[in-house]
């Protein structure tokens, strides 16, 4: 293999930018996939990916191009995940490659996300050829976004390549500016081994399948490999390229892409930017930039049937297996019975597990209120990481507390500006800079407690600039905070899946909203329902259910019984689908009210 | 079982009421043809079924009154009548006649249940029904109390826009009256009805509990014994007939969409006249195959027919069925329901008006408590079967 010939590239591009569109059009015209083969949007293959139109996983593909000069090309398209949760893997995929193509929508423009990305680009010295995409639109205003472009990059209107995916357009130059601008690898085959990590499936006849870029060296069969990180041994089984299917190959050699199957168990085994390298002749560092994984957000899972405990404990072990960032661990919860504290990358992740659960394992699962991990300093000078708000410290005993801080940066069409500035606020941010991109786009960044963007934000930010601003965001730091516990009681006993950690100044707030939530959520029951919000042992607001006064089948004569009592199992499978606290029956939903407060106004 | 209860459904109406769910056609046309079938259908059961049972029969509808004299004395040569049976015919304000009324008497009718729903032309007006005060007034006078002592008026509550006040004039009426037996029904609004697409939105008000309250209180004030949900009578005079779909009396329904529970079984006939015609055409009884219900499916009827008498859930039978503890049982019980919904006499549980109108969700509780596997000792077997009660 000369790897002169080989062109390792990824895709960035916002959401709904085309990037998938785009994938598919290359695949077709490599005769990598046929027209028949191809399945809409090739990339995304996992269900929700597609219903969502967002990546989820990273995925890559290897495809061949016989270029002007009669030479064949091996064209390696490393995908990457388009949401700001899984910005690590995206870091990751770019590391494993030598340029990327900067993918803009012609009637959206950069957004947030992209830029984002492409700096990571800019940071990892990536050739970066810019696109245009959907210039078939009729509202397509391409003048302005090459404007944009040649703003941010530096580069000529002449660099940049005008395609319609959709069409087709100009996907034959794209192929022949990969081949052109990007640079073939460089890496020493006579090296030891290192090969990066960035991305890892799992086959459930194979195990743990790491997707790698080999940086140096060589990878074959019985090969002892060695993970940097994980510091565990294996031996390969087979090594090959990523086609439509897996192309089993003698060895993969520095600057080549493929797959590894080594009896992996578990792809806790093969994180993403862990490094591959030879058990016995070890390379003397591993490559840089691997982070374990950080989960942001936390909640905790229950299932609605304490009897499935043991089926929620399998169906997350299943999903562990291909989704290494997910964390969890037992815990107990005196409202919801046994289930699980699970950390996640953030909302969107947290959605996608709830989802996979019930869609893949059929588990119906209560998900407490979300929230980040929060340090406590005692006055004993003992610190601790509080990622449930039941397990808080009485006041007395608490030095101070910090929390999370993220850096956002906030990309938005200037007209938005007072709304974000606004919204911010509310949300306790901190104002740092604003530049603008071009005369009417404004780059924002702020300082935002993280717990403030997990409920709602993104939605609110779409929102209030009708859909055009966009997010990013990095952790930055821990900060001391004024944050306390609201309790939330039903008929005078705590539920503990119900507390959550609020700044001081919300609290009153916060409480008023949720128990008025909370009261529209829980049905009437045969006991009145009295909702209150506590903060330690003073009660802030207050709201009452009145006992259930019509559930009656009124008509019973005739002799159909049957029909009648079918209305009854109707019922029983709604109430069996709630979660008895005490004498109350609550909805899986009200658990996550918070989350909705906001809908009402 | 040594007793039988008979039910034959009158599946026409002049005009479908928006509010109903019960099966009827407009199609007075088929009356001669579905007489025809009924008789036909009579004569294939008499096979198997011992018509010297009979305890009562009940003409129900469907719209019973459009029934000509000519066809109840076919359907009544068909039976053994005997003078302690309650035969029953539901009959509209708008279809009744003298000579109808004259005719039911010689035919052995010894119950008739008028379908008045409201002394309020307003109410009659947002029902869809076909008749209005003047016309209840006027038939009233025309029955003779002496030829039916046992007369029943069916009123409907909660009707949209009817008010208290309203309910207060609905009293006044009863008061002077002086029915030996009310049917007092709280509007449902039931999908497949016109009323569906206009009430669907449910209320959040209390009105619905509060008038059916006010019911119950002012009926008992007038020594009516509050027997069943929707079901009022002087002393002696409750509905044989209903009872039987109650208290696990065997029944027979004939007609489309009637419902029967022979021999532990239940089933019934189509909700279509057409299938009902053509299978009975062809000598074949037109019913479904019996429903599959296991024991849970069982348990669950027991404790919904029982408590929406005054009979009450006999817990000693259960407990005895369902090997558990009285004692524990109730104490849960207690836990879980409020004490005013219920109480509990003679080893069985009672609901009292406020807790007939949660009764669902009383019967669901209780359901689940006796089917704590901590609580009972009995396994639940999944599945169909045949010899169950």
């Amino acid at each position: 293999m000369d790897i002169n010939k080989i062109r390792n590239f990824s895709i960035i591009a916002h959401i709904d930018h085309g990037k998938s569109t785009l994938a598919d059009r290359l695949l077709e015209i490599t005769n990598t996939v046929s027209k028949r083969e191809m399945k809409a949007q090739f990339l995304d293959d996992m269900d929700l990916e597609r219903e969502r139109g967002i990546t989820i996983k990273s995925h890559a593909i290897r495809m061949e191009y016989k270029f002007s000069d009669d030479e064949v090309y091996i064209l390696n398209l490393i995908d990457t995940p388009g949401h700001v949760d899984f910005s690590y893997e995206v870091s990751r995929s770019l590391a494993a490659c030598e340029g990327v193509l900067l993918v803009v929508d012609a009637t959206q423009g950069v957004e947030a996300q992209t830029l984002s990305t492409l700096y990571q680009a800019m940071d990892n010295n990536l050739q970066i050829i810019p696109v245009i995409n959907k210039i078939d639109l009729p509202n397509a205003q391409i003048v302005l976004v090459m404007e944009q472009l040649t703003e941010l990059l530096g580069c000529n209107s002449n660099e940049i390549v005008l395609v319609s995916a959709k069409t087709g357009e100009g996907i034959k130059e794209l192929l022949e500016e990969i081949i052109i601008q990007i640079p073939p690898p460089e890496g020493k085959p006579q090296e030891p081994l290192q090969a990066l990590i960035f991305d890892s499936i799992f086959d459930n006849y194979r195990g743990a399948i790491p997707y790698i870029r080999v940086i140096n060296g060589v990878i074959k069969p019985k090969t002892r490999i060695f993970m940097f990180a994980n510091e565990k041994t294996f031996e390969v089984d087979e090594v090959g390229y990523l086609g439509l299917k897996k192309d089993p190959q003698e060895e993969l050699i520095a600057g080549e892409v493929g797959y590894v199957v080594a009896n992996i168990k578990n792809v806790r085994e093969t994180r993403v930017g862990d490094t591959i390298t030879e058990t016995f002749n070890k390379a003397s560092s591993p490559l840089p930039g691997y982070r374990p994984a950080k989960p942001m957000v936390f909640s905790g899972l229950y299932p609605v049937n304490n009897d499935e405990y043991n089926l929620l404990k399998d169906a997350l072990d299943k999903l562990k297996l291909n989704d290494s960032s997910l964390l969890y661990e037992p815990e107990s919860s005196k409202a919801l019975g046994f289930g699980f504290r699970c950390g996640f990358l953030g909302l969107l992740h947290m959605e996608i597990i709830q989802e996979r659960l019930f869609r893949e394992h059929k588990i119906e699962i209560i998900t407490t209120v979300p929230n980040v991990e929060y340090l406590v300093y005692t006055h004993d000078g003992e610190r601790l990481s509080i990622d449930n708000p039941s397990n808080l410290l009485q006041e007395n005993l608490i030095e101070r507390i910090e929390e999370p801080i993220i850096s956002a940066k906030i990309i938005t069409p200037s007209e938005f500006i007072g709304n974000i500035m606004k919204l911010a606020a509310d949300r306790r941010g901190i104002h740092k800079d604003m530049e603008y991109m071009d005369k009417s786009r404004v780059n924002l960044n702020f300082d935002f407690p993280l717990v403030e963007t997990i409920f709602d934000f993104y939605d609110k930010l779409k929102t209030i600039s009708k859909g055009y601003a966009s997010l990013d965001y990095e952790f930055l730091e821990y900060r001391p905070a004024e944050l306390e516990k609201l309790d939330i009681l039903l008929n005078g006993e705590a539920v503990d899946a119900l507390s959550m950690i609020v700044h001081r100044e919300k609290a009153y707030y916060w409480g008023k909203k949720l128990v008025q939530k909370l009261r529209k959520i829980i049905p009437r029951q045969l006991y009145e329902v009295i909702i209150q919000a506590a903060i330690g042992s003073r009660v802030i607001a207050r709201e009452s259910i009145k006992p259930l006064r019509k559930n009656v089948v009124a008509k019973c004569y005739g002799g159909d019984i049957t029909r009648k009592r079918k209305l009854l199992e109707k019922q029983k499978e709604g109430k069996k689908r709630m979660k008895r606290v005490g004498k109350v029956d609550i909805p899986q939903e009200a658990f996550l009210a918070i989350l909705t407060v906001e809908d009402d106004g | 079982m040594e007793q039988l209860y008979l039910y034959i459904h009158i599946p026409f109406c002049k005009s479908k009421c928006p509010y109903c769910n019960f099966y009827s056609v407009e199609e007075l046309s088929l009356m001669d043809l579905y007489l025809e079938t009924l008789i036909e259908e009579i004569r294939l059961y008499s096979e198997f079924i011992d018509f010297h049972k009979l305890q009562s029969i009940y003409l129900g509808g469907g719209t019973p009154s459009l029934l000509l004299p000519e066809h109840l004395k076919e359907i009544f040569t068909l039976f053994p009548v005997k003078d302690n049976m309650e035969i029953t015919i539901e009959t509209n304000p708008e279809s009744l006649s003298y000579e109808k009324l004259k005719f039911y008497k010689e035919a052995g009718i010894n119950r008739l249940s008028v379908g008045i729903q409201s002394i309020l032309d307003k109410n009659l007006i947002t029902l869809g029904r076909n008749h209005r005060t003047e016309e209840i007034y006027k038939i009233l006078d025309l029955i003779d109390r002496r030829d039916f002592s046992n007369m029943s008026l069916d009123f409907i509550y909660n009707i949209p826009g009817q008010t208290m006040e309203d309910l207060e004039k609905e009293f006044d009426f009863i008061r002077t009256y002086n029915p030996k037996h009310i049917s007092f029904y709280g509007l449902l609004v039931e999908e497949k009805t016109a009323f569906f697409n206009l009430y669907k939105e449910e209320k959040e008000d209390d009105l619905y509990g509060n008038m059916y309250l006010k019911i119950s209180k002012e009926l008992k004030e007038l020594r009516y014994e509050h027997y069943e949900i929707s079901n009022f009578c002087k002393e002696g005079y409750t509905c044989r007939h209903n009872q039987s779909y109650w208290n696990f009396s065997e029944y027979l329904g004939l007609g489309p969409s009637a419902a029967s529970y022979i021999n532990g079984e239940r089933f019934k006939n189509p909700d279509s006249i057409t299938d009902y015609i053509n299978n009975i055409k062809n000598k074949k009884l037109s019913i479904t195959e019996p429903e599959k219900r296991d024991e849970r499916d069982i348990l669950l009827e027991r404790i919904f027919l029982g408590l929406r008498t005054n009979s009450g859930l006999n817990l000693s039978e259960l407990s005895v069925k369902y090997n558990f503890n009285i004692p524990d049982v109730m104490t849960k019980i207690s836990e879980y329901i409020p004490a005013d919904l219920w109480y509990f006499r003679d080893n069985s549980i009672f609901l009292t008006a406020e807790g007939f109108l949660s009764s669902n969700t009383i019967i669901l509780e209780i359901n689940n408590i006796i089917s704590d596997k901590n609580l009972t000792d009995f396994t639940f077997k999944a599945g169909y079967n045949r010899t169950t009660i």
